[in-house]
């Protein structure tokens, strides 16, 4: 087995990228997430591959459509405010069927904001893609290790249901160091998809990748044939994690950053003898509903922990559907949440 | 067993590179490990804080609120953050740049570990000094494995000045009382 080292959140999303068989990456600066395009700027040539600095963040997500319209693995990266900016593209990559992996590592927003870690882009992670009928396929890493993995598993996602897939990070996540197992770059997979465009080859038929379908019932269609992607992928790529007291009395929500705030209060609660535990969903879109669904019929209630001001809590509400009480513990505006205030706060609830 | 580590200066005391330091050690030792390192915008003369929390299992929290242990490497480092540390904790004080402290409920160990950094012909190694004392008063992490950490945190055309670390390191653990 390798040994580990020591890597950023944003080193470690790059590299797994490479790893997994990614080579083009276009992208524009935004802090907190500058190391990633940094670091595929260093490390993309040595294995042949295309790194771009585009001159915005509109250009990078049409670059990268264009690289999908290929079948290649192809990926880009922002942070809150770019990310806004690229919905156009992700709404016409969805619209046209394509695969990309996207990275935002949240930083304090609305507006410009700040460079402190949030998670209030939970809504636009989940709901979006920009406008239509459709949204990103979207995981939740919590751990450095877990970002450099789920960018591996990202492509094939991405491929395999043919939509945007966004990995969700923040400020902190994306600068703090942990170690990290590396595995052996593999070279990317042949583009054999029978959509993928690059000039006609043994003259089979035309490919067109196209959003535009002005016959209304071809959009239905299209927009009926991601849906069914989707419900495909609620059923294989919905993933959660649990951490805690078997038998609890109160159950944590949170993701992401706030997922590792919230095992730590639970392992000083224990101290206490308080039961608790923690759902942790990692697919954000396809959303774990079930987990939520069981432990709302056996707990006094689920409280909820995130770096926004109470966004992921309507999906947890959605779930819960009424069966108990749901609180909301949060900080907004790149302020994070210490274990201690967590701890304060829901013994107040208790 | 989780132990939470704090650090604070001002940019060039290597605070950055201490906390760098710890967390390679910690992995060096086989533990699971999560460093941050946060500094102010300014070229020179900003705020550097380094947080590294050490678990022998899933570290959870990365954000410290109280911590078991205070590395503070001047007076604006003392003033803004000694009342982090935990009730029973362990600070390890630059002395030549905080001046005399006064600490009710934690351990405090006075370095003077500028001038004594100067003394051994580098005052760059003020924080290597520091963190030797930590290292050897807290007793989680051993200082057999400093120099493998320093091997990988250091640029190769650094390396020549190792031994200059590893007596820097030891003066530092000497110090405990």
């Amino acid at each position: 087995m390798s040994k580990r080292v020591m890597m950023t959140g944003n080193e470690a999303v790059a590299e797994g990228a490479i790893a997994a068989g990614c080579r083009y990456f276009f992208g524009y600066p935004i802090t907190p997430q500058n190391a990633i395009p940094q670091y595929m700027a260093e490390h993309l040539a040595e294995v042949g591959g295309v790194y771009l600095q585009a001159e915005s963040e509109l250009a990078s997500i049409n670059l990268v459509y264009g690289a999908a319209a290929t079948g290649a693995y192809v990926m880009t990266s922002s942070s809150s405010p770019g990310i806004s900016l690229m919905q156009e593209g992700l709404s016409y990559m969805l619209g046209s069927e394509l695969p990309c992996v996207v990275v935002n590592m949240v930083r304090g927003g609305p507006g410009l904001g700040n460079i402190g870690a949030a998670q209030s882009d939970y809504w636009l992670a989940t709901r979006g893609a920009g406008h239509g009928d459709g949204r990103c396929l979207t995981f939740a890493p919590h751990r450095v290790q877990e970002m450099y993995d789920w960018a591996a598993e990202a492509f094939p996602i991405a491929q395999k249901y043919r939509c945007p897939v966004m990995i969700l990070g923040d400020g902190l996540l994306a600068n703090m160091a942990e170690p990290v197992r590396l595995r052996e770059r593999q070279e990317p997979p042949p583009r054999d998809q029978d959509w993928a465009i690059g000039g006609r080859r043994n003259g089979r038929p035309r490919r067109i990748v196209n959003s535009l379908w002005t016959d209304v019932p071809v959009m239905e269609a299209l927009n009926i044939r991601i849906q069914e992607r989707f419900e495909q992928a609620a059923e294989n790529e919905t993933r959660w994690e649990e951490y805690g007291n078997d038998d609890p009395t109160f159950v944590f929500a949170a993701y992401g950053i706030s997922a590792r705030i919230c095992k730590t209060v639970i392992d000083r609660l224990a101290e206490e003898g308080i039961r608790a535990r923690l759902i942790r969903p990692v697919s954000l879109f396809p959303f774990p509903h079930k987990p939520f669904a069981e432990w709302a019929q056996r707990v006094e209630r689920i409280v909820c922990v995130e770096l926004s001001m109470g966004q992921f809590v309507e999906d947890v509400r959605l779930a819960v559907a009424g069966e108990c009480p749901v609180d909301l513990i949060w900080r907004t505006g790149g302020v994070v949440l210490t274990p201690e205030e967590v701890m304060a706060r829901v013994k107040e609830l208790l | 067993m989780r132990e939470e580590v704090f650090m604070a200066g001002t940019g060039g005391q290597g605070v950055v590179s201490a906390g760098s330091l710890l967390a390679e050690m910690a992995l060096e030792q086989g533990l699971e490990v999560c460093y941050i390192s946060v500094y102010s915008p300014e070229v020179r003369g900003g705020w550097v804080t380094s947080t590294v929390v050490i678990a022998d299992g899933e570290v959870g929290s990365p954000i410290v609120g109280e911590v078991d242990s205070l590395l503070l490497f001047d007076k604006r480092a003392a003033d803004e953050h000694l009342g982090k540390i935990r009730s029973g904790g362990l600070i390890v004080a630059n002395s030549s740049l905080t001046g005399p402290l006064t600490v009710a409920d934690a351990e405090l160990i006075e370095v003077p570990a500028t001038r004594m950094a100067a003394e051994l012909g580098n005052e760059q190694v003020t924080n290597i000094i520091l963190l030797g004392t930590y290292v050897k008063a807290r007793g989680v992490l051993q200082l057999s494995h400093f120099e493998a950490a320093l091997k990988t945190v250091l640029p190769e055309r650094h390396h020549k000045h190792i031994p200059l670390n590893i007596e820097a390191v030891n003066l530092g653990a000497e110090q405990v009382p």
